[in-house]
C-alpha cells in the first residue's frame, strides 16, 4: 500500500515545487517591475519621440535654422533618415543630420535659409536600442499653414522585412543546429563522430548561421534607412549598420561561428592511437580535448547567444538584467533541443528503423542520454517561457489584440503540441530502458513502437522549425506591451463648480465621458459626451481643453476641441507628445459666468 | 495480460495529450486563418459593372429600402454634379465661409457610376436612414489617386462651424464639421461627420446626423452619404453605422 502511494505522492510534491519556482520568478518580476516603474520612469522597448524644435504644427515668422528630434533613448540614424517634404511631398535638400554633441538621444538637421512660406512635413526614420526601426512625421509652417496635398509615406519595401525575418529565421536554426547538433553529435552519441551525416548535418547548422547573420547585417542598412533591398551593397549604409550595437553583436557573432566551427572540427576529428614514444604529448592533447575544449565551446555557445540578447527586445523595457539572461537561456535551450533533436532522428532513428527487427538495438545511450537533456530543456524553456512573455505582453488583453500577443498564442499552440509528442517519446524511451528494443518477446511489436517514435519525432522537427520561424518573425514585431493601446473609455462625474454653486441643472447628476483613440503617443481623436443624469446628451455653450502632465516640468499643451451633434464635442487633433500618464483637463463653460472643470487622467501607450 | 492492462490507460493518456495538443494548434491555425467575411465577387481593377458589387444596395440596408438613380433632381436643395465627389456638402449655400472651398470635385479622366440614392420608400415614415452614394473608375491607379489627393486637399479646406442664414428652412441652421481617417477593407479615405441643427425657433427637436465617407482602393473611388435625423439629446451614430454597413458592401470588392 505504501511502495503504491509513495510515489504517486512524491510526483505531485516535485510538481507543487515545480510550479512554486514557476509563481515566484514570475511573482519576483512583477514586484521588481513594480518598483522599477514607481522609482524611474517608464521604460518602452521602442525609442519615442519626447520633444522636437519646432514644435508640431507651429507657425514660425521665419524659416528655423535647424530642427532638433529628442527621443527618450539612443538612437542611431544615417543621412537618409531625415527628409523635409514641402505641401507636394516633394523631397527638398537638407544638411546632413547628426547627433547634437554628447547626446546620443538628440538629432538635429539643418534646413535651407530660403524655405517659401508655407507648410513642410518633416519625415524622420531611426533605429532603437532594440535595432527596430521607428519612424513618424511632424509638421510646420513658415508665415502661414498651407493644406498638405499628399500624405507622407514612410513604408520600406515590404520586400525587406520579409528578407530580415528569412535571415532571422536561418540564423535561429543554425544556431540550433551548430550548437544542439554539435552536442549531440559529439557527445551524447558516442558514434556521431564518425557519423557522416551527423557531422554533415552540423556544417550546414554552421553555414545556415553564417549565412542568415550576413543577411540580417546586410539587409539592416535599407530596413533602417527605409530603402529597396538594392542597397543592401550600399557601403555608406552597411558602414551605418556596422556601427550600431546590432551591427557590432552580427560581427562579434560572426567571429563566434568561426571560433566554434574550429572547435567542432577538432572535436570531431580522428584522436590518434596511443602510442609508446608519444604518450605524453597524447595525454596532454587529450586533457586540452576533454577539458579545455569543452570548456572553450560552452563559453563561446552562451557568447553566441548573447549576441542576440544583447541587441534585441531583451536589452530593452522592464527588468533587462533579469531579461538578458532568461532570454539567453531559453535560447539556448532552444537550440540544444531542436538541434540535438534534428541528428537524433536523421542519424539514429530513421536507419534504426530500416534495420532487421530482430537485430539488437542501437538506440543506446544516445536516446536516453537526449532524452534526459531535452527534459532539463523544456523546462528551462517553460520557466524562462512564462516570464518573457508576461515582460513582453504584460497584459491578457495585449495577447489577442496584437499581433505580438497573436503570433505568441500560435507560438505557445505549437510548443504545446511539441510536448505533447515530446511526452509520448519519453514514456517510449522509459520503457525501452526496462525492455529494449530487439529483446522483446515480440518483434513485431517493437517495430511498431520503433515506427511510432519516429513518426514523433519528426513531427517534433516539423513543430520545432514551424517555432523557430514565428520566432523569427516575432523578434522583428514590436512588443505587444509597447504596441498595445486599448482605446481609453472612461467616465467621470460631472462635479460641484469651483466657487461651491452646483452645476446647470441639466448637468446636475451629471457625467461626462471620454474617448480617446488610438491612445498613443502622436495625433489621436477625443470624444467628449455631456450627459445628463438620464444619459441624454446636454448641450454646453463652450467646451476647452487642455493636456497635463504628471510631471510639473513639463508644459501643458492646448486641446483643440470643436462642437459635433448637441452635447458632443470633439478633438480631431489631439496630440499626445510621449506615453506616459496623462490628464485632459476640460473646462465646460455651462453660462456666461460659470464654468465646471472636470479632469479626465488617463494612460497612453 | 497485466503487462497490457498497465499500458493500455498510459497509452490512452499520450493519444489524449497528443490530440489535445494538436487540436490547439489547429483551433490556433484555423482562428488565424478564418474570418467572418463575405466571399469578394470582384477584384480590382473595378470596372463601372463590378464597382456596383461595393454600393450600398436596398438588401443591405434593410426591409422597406428602395433604390433610385439621381439624375439631379433630388439634389436640387443643395445642388453638386451627379457625377461628382462630395468634399464640403452645404458650404456652398453658406454666407458666412471666408475659405475658397468646393462642395464637391469633379473627376477628370475618370468614369463615374452616377448617384444612386436609397432609402426608405416614403420619407418621414421610415426609421431607414437615406444613402447618397456613387463610385468612379479610373483607367489606372495612379489617376485614381492623384484624384483622391484632390478630393482629400479639398476636404480638408471645409471649415468646422458654418452657417446657413438663407433658403429652404431644412438647409437653414448651423453646421459642424470634423473629419477622421478610416480604413476598410483595404480601402483608405475619410469619414466626414456634418451636424446640422435648426434655429431653435424652426426646429428644436431634431438635428441632422450626416455622414459623408469618401474611400479609394486600386483604380476606384466609391462615396457614400448616410444621413438619419436624430432627436437632440440623442448621440449621433451615423459614423458607426455607415463603418458598419460599408465593411459589407466592401468586402464584396475584394
Amino acid at each position: 500500500m505504501m511502495r503504491g502511494t509513495h510515489p504517486a505522492g512524491h510526483r505531485r510534491v516535485r510538481l507543487i515545487a515545480r510550479l512554486a519556482v514557476v509563481a515566484f520568478l514570475v511573482a519576483g518580476g512583477l514586484v521588481a517591475d513594480l518598483v522599477s516603474v514607481v522609482a524611474t520612469h517608464p521604460a518602452y522597448a521602442h525609442a519615442y519621440l519626447l520633444e522636437t524644435s519646432p514644435v508640431d504644427g507651429e507657425v514660425l515668422a521665419s524659416p528655423p535654422a535647424e530642427v532638433r528630434l529628442r527621443f527618450n533613448e539612443a538612437v542611431s540614424f544615417n543621412q537618409r533618415s531625415i527628409h523635409l517634404l514641402d505641401v507636394t511631398a516633394k523631397k527638398l535638400a537638407i544638411g546632413i543630420p547628426g547627433h547634437v554633441d554628447g547626446k546620443a538621444n538628440t538629432a538635429r538637421v539643418s534646413l535651407p535659409t530660403d524655405l517659401a512660406e508655407g507648410t513642410y512635413v518633416l519625415a524622420w526614420r531611426v533605429t532603437s536600442a532594440d535595432s527596430h526601426v521607428v519612424s513618424g512625421a511632424f509638421s510646420f509652417s513658415v508665415g502661414h499653414p498651407s493644406a498638405l496635398a499628399a500624405p507622407v509615406e514612410q513604408d520600406a519595401d515590404p520586400a525587406v522585412p520579409v528578407v530580415d525575418a528569412v535571415g532571422r529565421g536561418l540564423a535561429f536554426l543554425g544556431v540550433a543546429l551548430a550548437l544542439g547538433g554539435a552536442l549531440f553529435v559529439a557527445v551524447l552519441w558516442p558514434a556521431g563522430r564518425d557519423d557522416r551525416r551527423g557531422r554533415r548535418i552540423v556544417w550546414c547548422g554552421f553555414a545556415a548561421l553564417t549565412a542568415g547573420t550576413v543577411v540580417v547585417l546586410l539587409v539592416q542598412g535599407p530596413y533602417a534607412a527605409g530603402t529597396s533591398l538594392t542597397g543592401v551593397f550600399d557601403p555608406e549604409l552597411l558602414s551605418t549598420t556596422l556601427s550600431t550595437r546590432l551591427g557590432q553583436a552580427l560581427l562579434v557573432r560572426l567571429v563566434i561561428v568561426l571560433a566554434l566551427g574550429v572547435a567542432f572540427g577538432v572535436a570531431v576529428r580522428p584522436s590518434p592511437p596511443p602510442a609508446g614514444a608519444g604518450t605524453a604529448r597524447v595525454g596532454a592533447a587529450g586533457v586540452s580535448r576533454r577539458i579545455v575544449l569543452p570548456a572553450a565551446a560552452a563559453a563561446a555557445a552562451v557568447a553566441l547567444t548573447l549576441t542576440w540578447t544583447l541587441a534585441d527586445h531583451a536589452q530593452t523595457g522592464v527588468q533587462t538584467w533579469l531579461a538578458v539572461p532568461a532570454t539567453s537561456l531559453h535560447l539556448l535551450a532552444m537550440a540544444l533541443w531542436l538541434g540535438g533533436l534534428i541528428p537524433l532522428a536523421a542519424c539514429v532513428l530513421i536507419p534504426e528503423g530500416r534495420r532487421e527487427p530482430t537485430r539488437a538495438s542501437s538506440l543506446e545511450p544516445a536516446l536516453p542520454r537526449f532524452s534526459r537533456l531535452a527534459q532539463i530543456c523544456f523546462a528551462v524553456i517553460a520557466v524562462t517561457g512564462v516570464y518573457l512573455s508576461w515582460r513582453q505582453v504584460g497584459t491578457w488583453g495585449a495577447l489577442g489584440g496584437t499581433d505580438f500577443g497573436r503570433l505568441l498564442l500560435g507560438k505557445l499552440a505549437a510548443v504545446l503540441a511539441v510536448v505533447g509528442l515530446a511526452a509520448g517519446a519519453r514514456r517510449f524511451v522509459r520503457r525501452h530502458s526496462r525492455e529494449p528494443l530487439g529483446l522483446d518477446a515480440a518483434p513485431s511489436a517493437a517495430v511498431r513502437r520503433l515506427r511510432r517514435l519516429r513518426r514523433s519525432v519528426v513531427a517534433e522537427v516539423v513543430l520545432g522549425v514551424a517555432v523557430v520561424s514565428i520566432t523569427a518573425v516575432l523578434v522583428d514585431t514590436a512588443p505587444a506591451r509597447t504596441s498595445y493601446a486599448p482605446p481609453v473609455h472612461t467616465k467621470v462625474p460631472v462635479p460641484a463648480a469651483a466657487n461651491g454653486a452646483d452645476p446647470a441643472t441639466g448637468l446636475r447628476g451629471g457625467s461626462v465621458e471620454v474617448k480617446i483613440e488610438p491612445a498613443r503617443a502622436g495625433s489621436n481623436v477625443a470624444d467628449i459626451y455631456i450627459t445628463g443624469r438620464d444619459g441624454s446628451l446636454v448641450a454646453v455653450p463652450e467646451v476647452s481643453g487642455e493636456l497635463e502632465s504628471r510631471d510639473p516640468s513639463v508644459p501643458t499643451f492646448p486641446v483643440k476641441i470643436s462642437a459635433a451633434e448637441p452635447g458632443h464635442y470633439v478633438a480631431n487633433s489631439m496630440s499626445i507628445p510621449y506615453p506616459g500618464t496623462w490628464v485632459l483637463r476640460l473646462d465646460i463653460r455651462v453660462s456666461d459666468f460659470d464654468e465646471t472643470p472636470v479632469r479626465v487622467p488617463f494612460t497612453a501607450r | 495480460m497485466r503487462g497490457v492492462d498497465r499500458k493500455t490507460p498510459r497509452r490512452r493518456v499520450t493519444r489524449r495529450v497528443s490530440g489535445a495538443a494538436a487540436g490547439m494548434l489547429a483551433l490556433g491555425v484555423l482562428t488565424g486563418c478564418s474570418s467572418g467575411a463575405p466571399q469578394p465577387l470582384t477584384k480590382p481593377p473595378y470596372t463601372l459593372d463590378s464597382i456596383r458589387y461595393g454600393l450600398v444596395s436596398p438588401g443591405d440596408l434593410g426591409e422597406g429600402a428602395t433604390e433610385f438613380k439621381d439624375n439631379g433632381h433630388a439634389s436640387h436643395v443643395v445642388y453638386t454634379p451627379p457625377n461628382s465627389i462630395p468634399t464640403c456638402p452645404y458650404v456652398q449655400r453658406s454666407e458666412d465661409v471666408e475659405v475658397d472651398v468646393r462642395p464637391a470635385v469633379e473627376p477628370v479622366g475618370g468614369m463615374p457610376t452616377g448617384r444612386f440614392i436609397v432609402g426608405p420608400q416614403l420619407a418621414g415614415t421610415s426609421s431607414l436612414p437615406v444613402v447618397t452614394q456613387g463610385a468612379t473608375v479610373f483607367k489606372s491607379s495612379s489617376l485614381a489617386d492623384n484624384t483622391m489627393d484632390t478630393v482629400v486637399a479639398e476636404s480638408a479646406k471645409c471649415p468646422e462651424t458654418f452657417g446657413v442664414l438663407g433658403g429652404p428652412p431644412s438647409v437653414v441652421g448651423d453646421y459642424k464639421v470634423g473629419s477622421r481617417q478610416i480604413e476598410m477593407e483595404g480601402w483608405k479615405g475619410f469619414a466626414q461627420h456634418l451636424v446640422h441643427t435648426s434655429p431653435p425657433e424652426v426646429n428644436p427637436d431634431t438635428y441632422d446626423d450626416l455622414v459623408t465617407v469618401v474611400v479609394h482602393k486600386a483604380n476606384a473611388i466609391i462615396y457614400v452619404g448616410y444621413a438619419q435625423i436624430k432627436a437632440v439629446g440623442q448621440r449621433a451614430d451615423s459614423d458607426e453605422k455607415v463603418k458598419a454597413l460599408m465593411k459589407t458592401t466592401l468586402a464584396r470588392l475584394g
